[in-house]
């Protein structure tokens, strides 16, 4: 028994769990017959509320935090080794972890669905999944693969090494770390058990009123996407604090290394616009619940509204999936060229000029929607405009590259196709910017081809390089190099192969979210689901590799790629204070050809 | 050090111009163009791709020249130059992606927006009421009276105006030949132009089709109905088949 002690948390978090669904399940069915109103969806809506409650409380807050408010002792349990994953840890080393692989984890699922729904289209009739399930899965991947794209890098990479990177011992507020992670399993919880409720059919952007009148799944979703807001608020929060109060002494915000500036713009994005779309979701499930009329045209509601809502979030959300992106791809490109980043305040002025931006474009989603008109001219604009700042990445990345010693591992090989990609990515941006054209693409593969260049092959390429970069110091071995190219490689071209016939295919008039589409289109779809699927055989090296090398890999040594920055003056993997002795800094995070430059950043002391 | 710019300054215009010949010449992904709203996109849609081609030559071909160039074999035993900064390619950088955004806001940006809307504000000739509804449409002459759901028949060269309404969810009326597409809102009536320039049909040319494009549950994809432009006379006589309104 004592070998499962490390269970649990976990176990207590599920019985925790199915007490609350219980009471939900009561309290839900008192105010139905209370109130007269249908049933179902109200008792969904108690029985999640308390049950999220239950196993939250379950899983470790009530040990380690309420109890403290009551005047009794917390309890912490922290077991050993591996067994310290499964539990409510609060070493922001573990949490980044559990983040990492969970997500990498929902990444494959999301990439399955996608791989179901290239089954189904390889047929322009029906084939494997039928209208209904079609739409179910074509959402899941969606949605799924949007909480990956938000959380994988600053929930995971950046927990682990932002403490390191700026010289903390740990982030400001370990316990609501500790929570904004444990909040997401009830997330993906929901979201796998929606097909059990009807499914849902409108996508990750749930437009009403579609989503206010389909399946009860819909609710699922909606509450899922409600709590992952939650998280994705908490740790916003967190990484701004922590970046603000915990730096070490000397690492003054002109010492910050750049990935650091990119999680705080993100962060800034995440704690300022979430609960605009979480006010959102919340109206059309009160619209769903409780009878109100927010999106019903028929009584006063005004769809467009949502669309309205939805997007002020949600177009600042792709800078915080990809503002990360660019912060890892500046910090790799100045280590592995062996020279300072090109630019350094330029790209911070850039970083802080996307984010003020992000927040002025959103209606660009909104050409052929039917808002007025008067605001194309100028929304078309503010879209363009962005690309200025955009364009500074790239010249920061060519002008550390130029001249540097490269040094072509892994990591750096994502660096230069990540750039490729999200050349392709940013300039087929403009063509949706435009209004005339986008009256055109809008809600064609032209437009899914757009994102996932940006969103993967600019944002998830950069999470695996990440990932390669950051593995020595994480697990302390070193992960093998002839796997991780041909990962590079195969999943490099698959990708490139696929997302370029889908622009072909886009502008040829494929209608995105169809499971059934012209016979003309046909060929195309066929190769898209060949490369879709080579696409996906691309991960299987990087499986192996991360848990053969994880488990034997050879010992990496404290810094094996002689970077500067400060996370490589610890050990690999870093004490549970992450350094034994406060370290000092006097200087910026990239001195590469600095005559009698210091290994690292940190002045020994 | 000079040296270092000669071949890919080279190669970048050299891609340049192989890249725009085999645009100019090869490139034909738009579906068939059937409208005067046709005209207008594909010609910014060409335009932008001209334009995009440098922007990415130029940087495609300087990052493959410095990967192949600045690579070390193996771990480097040594650092590159301590360069962090160079003023003049920094303005010139950033003052040239301001050219490069203001050309394309301005043409074809605003140029776009304009000639569609004058076709727009044009009186129209013929007057429609699109009506979307899961998963159907009904498409309402208005002026003549009379109504149709299993297809939208056009006179050719006429102004058609489209008025696009929703009984229930949001749909989208699209029509890929005439690359038009105004969003169907419950509770509110929105607007678009197509002129049509000539003669066609769904049977010879899948792109003439009325699609639905924003998701609208399980029927949407199969929310499509064939679209015919016939010359004048035709057109006045299919109206006198068909059923009236009310």
């Amino acid at each position: 028994m004592t070998q499962l002690k490390f269970l649990w948390p976990i176990t207590r978090g599920l019985i925790g769990a199915i007490i609350g669904l219980l009471v939900g399940l009561v309290v839900g069915l008192s105010v139905s017959s209370l109130t007269g109103n249908p049933a179902t969806e109200i008792n969904i809506s108690f029985s999640y509320i308390f049950a999220l409650l239950g196993w939250l409380l379950g899983v470790g807050v009530w040990n380690s935090w309420v109890r403290e408010w009551i005047g009794i002792k917390p309890s912490y349990f922290e077991a050993k080794n591996w067994q310290r994953y499964f539990g409510f840890s609060m070493d922001h080393k573990v949490i980044g972890v559990q983040y990492l692989v969970t997500f990498v984890i929902l990444f494959l699922l999301g990439g399955f669905f996608a791989l179901l729904m290239r089954i189904e289209l390889a047929d322009s009739g029906e084939g494997l999944l039928g209208p209904n399930y079609y739409n179910t899965i074509m959402s899941l991947h969606g949605i799924i693969m949007v909480a990956v794209a938000v959380a994988a890098i600053i929930g995971g990479l950046s927990n682990y090494v932002l403490p390191l990177m700026i010289g903390a011992e740990d982030v400001a507020f370990p316990r609501i770390n500790a929570l904004s992670f444990w909040i997401i399993p009830p997330v993906a919880i929901l979201l796998i058990l929606t097909p059990l409720f009807g499914g849902f059919d409108s996508g990750w952007t749930a437009y009403p009123p579609l989503s206010v009148t389909n399946a009860d799944g819909q609710l699922l979703f909606l509450f899922a996407f409600l709590t992952f807001g939650l998280s994705s608020i908490l740790g916003g929060l967190n990484f701004l604090t922590t970046t603000i109060c915990l730096r070490a002494p000397g690492m003054t915000w002109g010492r910050l290394p750049i990935f650091i500036w990119s999680i705080v713009a993100a962060s800034i994005i995440s704690v300022t616009a979430t609960q605009v779309v979480a006010f959102g979701l919340l109206m059309v499930i009160l619209d769903r619940v409780a009878g109100m009329v927010f999106f019903d045209a028929g009584l006063g509601g005004k769809p467009l509204l949502y669309e309205h809502v939805f997007w002020f979030y949600s177009h600042p959300a792709v800078y915080i999936m990809i503002l990360p992106a660019f912060g890892a791809l500046l910090e790799m490109v100045s280590h592995f060229s062996r020279k300072p980043l090109f630019g350094y305040k330029l790209v911070v002025a850039s970083f802080l000029s996307i984010t003020a931006l992000s927040f002025l474009v959103w209606a660009h989603h909104l050409f052929t929607s039917g808002m007025e008109e008067f605001l194309h001219i100028p929304f078309m604009a503010l879209t363009e405009l962005i690309s200025i700042p955009t364009g500074i990445v790239f010249l920061s990345a060519l002008g550390t590259i130029w001249r540097g010693k490269l040094w072509l591992v892994t990591p750096m090989l994502f660096v230069v196709g990540t750039v490729f990609n999200f050349l392709i990515g940013g300039l087929t941006g403009i063509f949706l910017a435009d209004v005339a054209t986008d009256i055109h693409l809008q809600d064609t593969y032209f437009v899914v081809a757009h994102f996932h260049y940006t969103m993967m092959g600019g944002e998830i390429f950069m999470l695996f390089g990440a990932i390669y970069y950051w593995f020595p110091k994480m697990t302390g071995r070193l992960y093998n190099e002839t796997l991780g190219r041909l990962h590079f490689t195969t999943m490099f071209l698959t990708y490139n192969a696929l997302f370029i016939t889908m622009f072909i295919v886009g502008t040829d008039g494929m209608n995105r979210r169809v499971w059934t589409y012209p016979e003309n289109l046909e060929n195309g779809n066929i190769l898209i689901g060949i490369f879709a699927l080579l696409l996906g055989l691309s991960f299987i090296p990087f499986v192996y590799n991360m848990v053969v090398s994880w488990a034997k890999g050879a010992v990496s040594g404290n810094n094996p790629w002689g970077a500067t920055t400060l996370e490589w003056a610890t050990d690999s993997p870093p004490p549970e204070e992450n350094f034994t002795h406060q370290p000092k800094v006097d200087e910026g995070p990239y001195t590469y050809g600095q005559p009698g430059r210091k290994e690292t950043q940190a002045t020994s002391i | 050090m000079k040296n270092n710019w000669t071949l890919p300054l080279f190669s970048w215009v050299l891609s340049t111009v192989i890249l725009e010949i085999l645009a100019i010449t090869n490139l034909h992904t738009l579906p068939s163009s059937g409208s005067k709203q046709a005209v207008v996109i594909d010609e910014a849609f060409f335009l932008l791709i001209y334009i995009c081609i440098p922007i990415f030559t130029l940087i495609t071909v300087f990052l493959i020249y410095s990967v192949f160039k600045f690579r070390s074999k193996g771990r480097p035993d040594e650092d590159g130059p301590h360069v962090t900064n160079s003023r003049n390619l920094s303005y010139v950088w950033v003052i040239g992606s301001f050219i490069l955004v203001a050309f394309v806001f301005v043409h074809p940006g605003v140029t776009g927006v304009l000639e569609l809307r004058a076709e727009e504000k044009r009186v129209p000739d013929v007057v429609i009421q699109a009506e979307a509804q899961k998963w159907s449409w009904k498409i309402m002459y208005l002026e003549e009276g009379v109504y149709s759901r299993n297809e939208v028949v056009l006179p050719a060269y006429y102004n058609t105006k489209f008025y696009v309404t929703s009984k229930d969810v949001l749909h989208a009326f699209w029509i890929p030949a005439f690359r038009v597409k105004i969003d169907a809102v419950p509770g509110m009536t929105t607007h678009v132009n197509a002129t049509p320039t000539k003669l066609g049909n769904f049977d010879e040319d899948v792109n003439y089709r009325l699609q639905c494009a924003e998701l609208c549950g399980i029927g949407h994809a199969q929310m499509s109905i064939p679209v015919r432009v016939l010359s004048e006379n035709d057109y006045k006589t299919w109206l006198t088949n068909q059923k009236p309104l009310r």
